[in-house]
């Protein structure tokens, strides 16, 4: 099959809020055609979500990073001219985008300031909670609780936290394990606070040290914690969240009793 | 007590309200020091002994000798086999 060229253009690294790129223009006719329907595939089709992470390696050359798949993607990701491309040769389609995506995603994120989590979110009148925790903790079984009580949520795999005038926003991306159809919401909404998971006999909140919650935020940051071009810029943006906003670990029995905790 | 234990060079890490995290190399792990951690991770500049940096520790903490010089001991074989601090000429 022959290989195809996807190119992107990021309407404004420093200003844009979104951190999905906007697609605007395309090298070729036939990717031309491809690409509207399988970026709405990309946010809608939970099918894609799933499955291993590819194995994907990352290099650095200043502003551009590479991105180099075993399973028959690159991209190239310039920061400083705000463009990104992906090649792939036909093979694991919804992955390559996903995988681009989501890296271009975190290396923005990182880039203004704030992280990439692997996470879910829920957005509450009193504002949106994160909470972070590796595959099997029970980030979707917690969405899917929050969602009974009414809570919306943003997404139960991925979430951008970026800094706002006042403290940070949560920008749910178009991610979601949940095997069921949940609603996820678009837009941004004022972070309150943060919990780091972990499956305990009882529900309880643990109180974590402002180290111990960069430490959490670093290890949950998935695409940019592997690499030494981006540990300083990891470790700032991880400690300035730490410091300013709540954060505890959220001990829970997967039941609804967790809902009066937080 | 006498060696001088230095941080290596490269190495990401960052004071956070009294503690340090340190990100590991090696194995990807990060490591968090509480505060007597902190303050040792801090003294370990190569220049004081590992006597001194115990004298050090005692200075900012109520701390018994035997302890502290225990706490340090065990904390640089644990840095240093980390890869996150080295032995100075």
């Amino acid at each position: 099959m022959m290989g195809r060229r996807f190119r992107f253009q990021i309407p404004s690294v420093e200003l844009s809020r979104l951190l999905v790129p906007v697609l605007m223009q395309a090298d070729g006719p036939e990717s031309r055609t491809d690409l509207p329907a399988v970026l709405t595939e990309v946010r809608l089709d939970r099918t894609l979500i799933a499955g291993a992470s590819d194995p994907a390696e990352l290099s650095f050359e200043g502003d551009v990073v590479r991105v180099q798949s075993s399973t028959g993607f690159r991209s190239t990701i310039d920061l400083e001219a705000a463009t990104a491309e992906l090649e792939m040769d036909g093979n694991h389609p919804a992955d390559a985008f996903r995988f681009h995506l989501r890296t271009l995603a975190a290396l923005l994120a990182l880039r203004m300031g704030g992280l990439l989590l692997h996470s879910s979110a829920i957005a509450r009148p009193d504002g949106a909670v994160v909470f972070l925790g590796a595959t099997g903790t029970g980030k979707s079984t917690l969405a899917s609780f929050s969602a009974s009580a009414g809570a919306a949520i943003l997404s139960d795999d991925l979430n951008a936290i970026l800094p706002a005038a006042a403290g940070y926003e949560v920008y749910g991306m178009p991610a979601c394990a949940l095997a069921t159809p949940l609603a996820t919401s678009a837009g941004a909404f004022p972070l309150r606070c943060l919990y780091h998971l972990a499956q305990a006999p009882e529900d309880r909140v643990e109180p974590l040290s402002p180290a111990e919650r960069t430490a959490m935020l670093m290890v949950q940051s998935p695409f940019v914690n592997m690499y030494a071009q981006t540990t300083e810029a990891l470790l700032h943006n991880a400690a300035r969240l730490a410091r300013m906003v709540p954060m505890g670990r959220l001990h829970f029995t997967e039941s609804m009793r967790f809902w009066s905790l937080i | 007590m006498s060696r001088r234990v230095r941080r290596s060079r490269d190495i990401a890490h960052r004071e956070v309200e009294g503690q340090t995290v340190i990100v590991l190399p090696r194995t990807n792990e990060i490591l968090v020091l509480n505060e007597t951690g902190a303050c040792i991770w801090e003294l370990s500049d190569g220049g004081r002994t590992e006597a001194e940096v115990v004298e050090g520790l005692r200075a900012r903490f109520d701390i018994d000798r035997e302890t502290a010089a225990r706490d340090v001991a065990a904390l640089y074989d644990q840095l240093i086999e980390a890869g996150v601090a080295e032995t100075a000429e």
